[in-house]
């Protein structure tokens, strides 16, 4: 409390000056140029930390909830916790030479990096919006009703340094290399000298806004959801064609998927769902149209080929993956039961696998390893059966990346991919959208030599013994139908007619399921179906129940009216027949077949 | 009563009981079954109930087909035929079926078999009913895949259907259906019993639901061609079981068998086993 109260006493003693105005000079190259070269940037990647350590802090919430976190210290070249210590953290914890910071209750603290001793702490002087650090300060943005600042303190001793008001809204600020990136009204990047506090000069996003932050030893990118500029000279003009932007492909399914956090979302400030769903990438955003990158999409993470295809997955078992970040040469991810994976982001093989040691639920971690490369190597994981796996996941909640898994099994070439589809439709907890994703990627592949396979499906019948009953037979017909013009070998479509011909006859066929057996059996029959298909519109042309059916009239007259002389007789012989439902001789004269 | 006495007995009951123990004939195998006497019909009405079966009246069709049926002649079996053969109304498929199995042919069962695949499962009961007047192996098996339907009718008709047609290939599904409850198991099994069949039968006890093992032991009881030595082994079965079902199978068959032979053993045994509480 004294503290805060020296704290604040200085504060007023400097006098708070508003740094950020609605009129600066903004968008100079010149000036950018030279803002940049201010950076102390390392030579190579490396992580923050002054002793280029790599290695995470893991929050874990309290047991109960109610009771107090534990922040758990992580090397991970060494694969062990090298110290925890008890925190109501109620941010993210940012990390600088030698030290850590993090909100606890309504103070800015600082830990000691080593030993995780409370090294100072300071009251919050209004709400923390987000904060950052370097290797020797910690920079926090606070809001006091609608007034917005930034402040700097010493991250040896707590002091306070420096204080900039706002004239508007700033956003969760990002350190590199002795600079301050802050975003103001969402329009502006602010480039702020981390020593005293003035900006020296600033960005105006044209092309899109300015709202995410992101930042490693090397370089800082700044964007949006749309996309990713690097932030050097070229940045100035604030156009994406006239600066180093990039953006990636993500897929639909992989919704709410970004860059990095909201820089004004405060739930953002802290850890949170949204960093369970992040792009990483490394090198420059104008190489993402080129480069292969990744997306952390909850407890699944997969790798993406530039144009947009999946190269590899990763399906973390039961439980997700909370916080994750592209090292350069690694894929770390913390996942919520504690166990750190490193993936190998070529391929997707798990190059490093430890956990923390601490019981609880992980409910974020800030990963401190840029550059690293885990020592370990494994085995590249077979893609099919990745994407397999992530398919049939008992998980519930994920039907939208098994939509995208689906999709991606469904463009490999290999042969298994329709035994595979199969054996994915026969699941019966398969979602009906999953069901009809899955049998039109079937119908789309078009694989005659999957026949077999989808003929196989077709051998189990309604058998009150047996207590079986045929799964999916309209999706498995409807794929066979697809193959309609593919070379298919004589005895694969005899059996496939055979099989297709029983389910036609079978009694307990459903009505919706005989309209595909019918267009199947039309498809690929090449008249060996005409038989069966004429007996089953003799059973049913008076039927009031499947011969009413108006998707049955269609199916079967469409089916027989391909076929030769005997078939049109036999129409014109049902037209005639005074007890034919009419619908069905409406179907048989639509199609001229019964004239 | 152990087991192996219950063995010991029905080999005997095997042995001593030619006339139960051996399997009927089926149809088409020399059956005398004593044909009713066939109507005196005239051109005319013939005519008329043929042109009837393919008509819109489907009522008028429906008993047209029963007429051409109890005609028993060759003209009227050729014209339920060649109506099966143009697919009527299923309100229809049933009557013609069954007319059309009063005159069995070999030419029919190909016929048969594709209405007892119809959708409607009356259709389908009334086909397997008609196959039952067939000796064709594919009549058999069909009636034996019947078993097998998801529609509890179906199997129904198809119990009857091999108890009719004496299909022993039924039995093993029967016993499959026996131990799921089903009543018309009970029936049927009781009705294709021979000695071996009894003695396995009343060995269900604990393998499927009192109750329909109950029911087919009395049911075979109730016969008049099963030797008084087997009743009394089914007698001690039902007292095994004992209870309110096995008690009352017993009452049961003590009162039949009074209005008929009260002196037999088996009567006796029955007394017995009721007079001690069910044999338990």
């Amino acid at each position: 409390m004294i503290r805060a109260v020296l704290v604040m006493a200085l504060v007023a003693s400097c006098g708070p000056k508003t740094v950020f105005q609605l009129s600066a000079d903004e968008n100079n190259r010149y000036e950018l140029g030279h803002t940049l070269a201010r950076r102390q940037l390392p030579a190579r990647a490396t992580p923050i930390n002054a002793a280029g350590q790599p290695q995470l802090f893991a929050v874990i919430a309290g047991q109960p909830r109610a009771t107090r976190a534990t922040i758990v210290a992580f090397d991970l070249a060494t694969g062990n916790a090298r110290w925890k210590a008890d925190a109501n953290v109620q941010s993210r914890v940012v990390v600088g030479g030698d030290f850590i910071a993090t909100r606890e209750d309504d103070a800015l603290v600082a830990r000691d990096q080593a030993r995780g001793a409370v090294r100072w702490r300071v009251d919050v002087p209004g709400t923390l919006v987000g904060h950052a650090a370097d290797r020797e300060r910690v920079y926090a943005v606070f809001r006091r009703g609608t007034a917005y600042s930034l402040a700097a303190f010493a991250g040896a001793s707590g002091d306070r340094l420096w204080t900039a008001d706002a004239a508007g809204r700033l956003g969760a600020p990002a350190a590199h290399g002795g600079l301050v990136l802050v975003p103001f009204l969402s329009q502006w990047l602010s480039i702020v000298d981390g020593a005293r506090g003035m900006q020296l000069t600033r960005i105006r996003g044209i092309d899109e806004q300015i709202s995410m932050l992101r930042v490693t030893s090397q370089v800082a990118y700044f964007g949006s959801k749309q996309g990713v500029f690097q932030l050097d000279v070229r940045s100035a003009s604030g156009k994406r064609a006239e600066a180093t932007y990039g953006s990636v492909v993500v897929p639909p399914q992989l919704e709410r998927t970004q860059y990095g956090p909201d820089a004004y979302d405060a739930v953002q400030a802290g850890y949170s769902a949204f960093d369970r769903a992040r792009i990483l990438w490394t090198g420059s955003p104008a190489a993402l149209s080129r480069d292969p990158y990744a997306v952390h999409y909850f407890r699944f993470v997969f790798g993406f080929a530039p144009d947009g295809a999946i190269r590899w997955a990763y399906r973390h078992p039961r439980v997700e993956l909370v916080a994750s970040e592209h090292t350069g040469h690694a894929i770390v991810a913390v996942s919520s039961s504690g166990e750190v994976v490193s993936l190998d982001p070529a391929n997707g093989a798990i190059r490093g696998k430890h956990d923390l040691g601490v019981p609880g639920t992980v409910v974020g971690a800030t990963i401190d390893a840029d550059g690293w490369a885990p020592a370990g190597t494994g085995p590249a994981p077979d893609p099919l059966a990745a994407l397999v796996g992530i398919v049939r996941d008992p998980d519930a909640r994920f039907d939208r990346v098994k939509e995208l898994a689906v999709i991606a099994l469904a463009k490999r070439p290999e042969p298994a991919v329709t035994s595979e589809l199969l054996a994915i439709l026969a699941d019966p907890r398969l979602s009906p959208r999953l069901e009809g994703l899955v049998v039109d990627r079937l119908v789309e592949r078009r694989d005659p030599q999957g026949l077999p396979a989808l003929v196989a499906q077709l051998g189990v019948h309604a058998d009150h013994l047996a207590q079986t009953t045929p799964a999916r037979l309209g999706a498995i017909a409807k794929a066979i139908a697809g193959l309609a013009g593919t070379p298919i070998a004589d005895a694969h479509r005899a059996a496939a007619v055979a099989a297709l011909v029983a389910h036609l006859e079978a009694p307990t066929t459903p009505a919706v399921d005989v309209v595909h057996v019918i267009a199947a059996l039309a498809a690929i029959g090449d008249g060996r179906e005409r038989g069966a298909l004429g007996w089953h519109l003799v059973l049913y042309h008076a039927d009031d129940e499947l011969g009413g059916d108006v998707a049955w009239q269609k199916a079967i007259v469409g089916a027989l009216a391909r076929g030769g002389p005997p078939e049109r007789a036999l129409l014109q012989q049902v037209a005639a027949d005074p007890r034919t439902r009419p619908g069905l001789v409406a179907a048989i004269r639509d199609l001229g077949a019964g004239s | 009563m152990n087991v192996s006495r219950w063995v010991v007995i029905a080999l005997a009951l095997a042995i001593v009981s030619p006339g139960f123990a051996q399997p009927q004939p089926a149809p088409g195998r020399g059956r005398a079954a004593k044909a009713p006497p066939k109507p005196e019909v005239t051109k005319d009405q013939l005519a008329a109930w043929i042109a009837a079966l393919s008509g819109t009246d489907l009522e008028a069709a429906a008993r047209a087909a029963v007429r051409l049926g109890e005609t028993g002649s060759p003209v009227a079996h050729a014209a339920l035929l060649d109506a099966l053969g143009k697919g009527p109304p299923p309100s229809v498929s049933g009557p013609i079926l069954l007319a059309l199995a009063a005159a069995p042919a070999p030419g029919d069962v190909a016929l048969l078999l594709r209405y007892a695949n119809h959708r409607q499962w009356p259709v389908r009961g009334s086909a397997l009913r008609a196959l039952a007047s067939y000796a064709d192996p594919l009549a058999r098996q069909r009636i034996v895949a019947g078993l097998r339907d998801p529609n509890g009718d179906v199997r129904r008709d198809a119990a009857a259907a091999a108890v009719a047609g004496r299909v022993r290939d039924a039995i093993e599904p029967l016993f499959a259906l026996l131990a799921r409850g089903e009543v018309a198991a009970a029936h049927a099994l009781a009705g294709l019993a021979d000695a071996d069949l009894a003695y396995k039968i009343a060995d269900q006890h604990g393998k499927a639901p009192d109750a329909v093992v109950v029911l087919a032991l009395l049911e075979i009881l109730k016969r008049d061609d099963v030797p008084d030595s087997l009743r009394s082994t089914l007698v001690g079965a039902l007292g095994k079981i004992g209870g309110a079902l096995g008690t009352d199978a017993l009452r049961e068959y003590v009162r039949l068998a009074e209005a008929k032979q009260p002196r037999r053993a088996s009567v006796e045994d029955a007394r017995r086993q009721l007079a001690t509480g069910g044999g338990k």
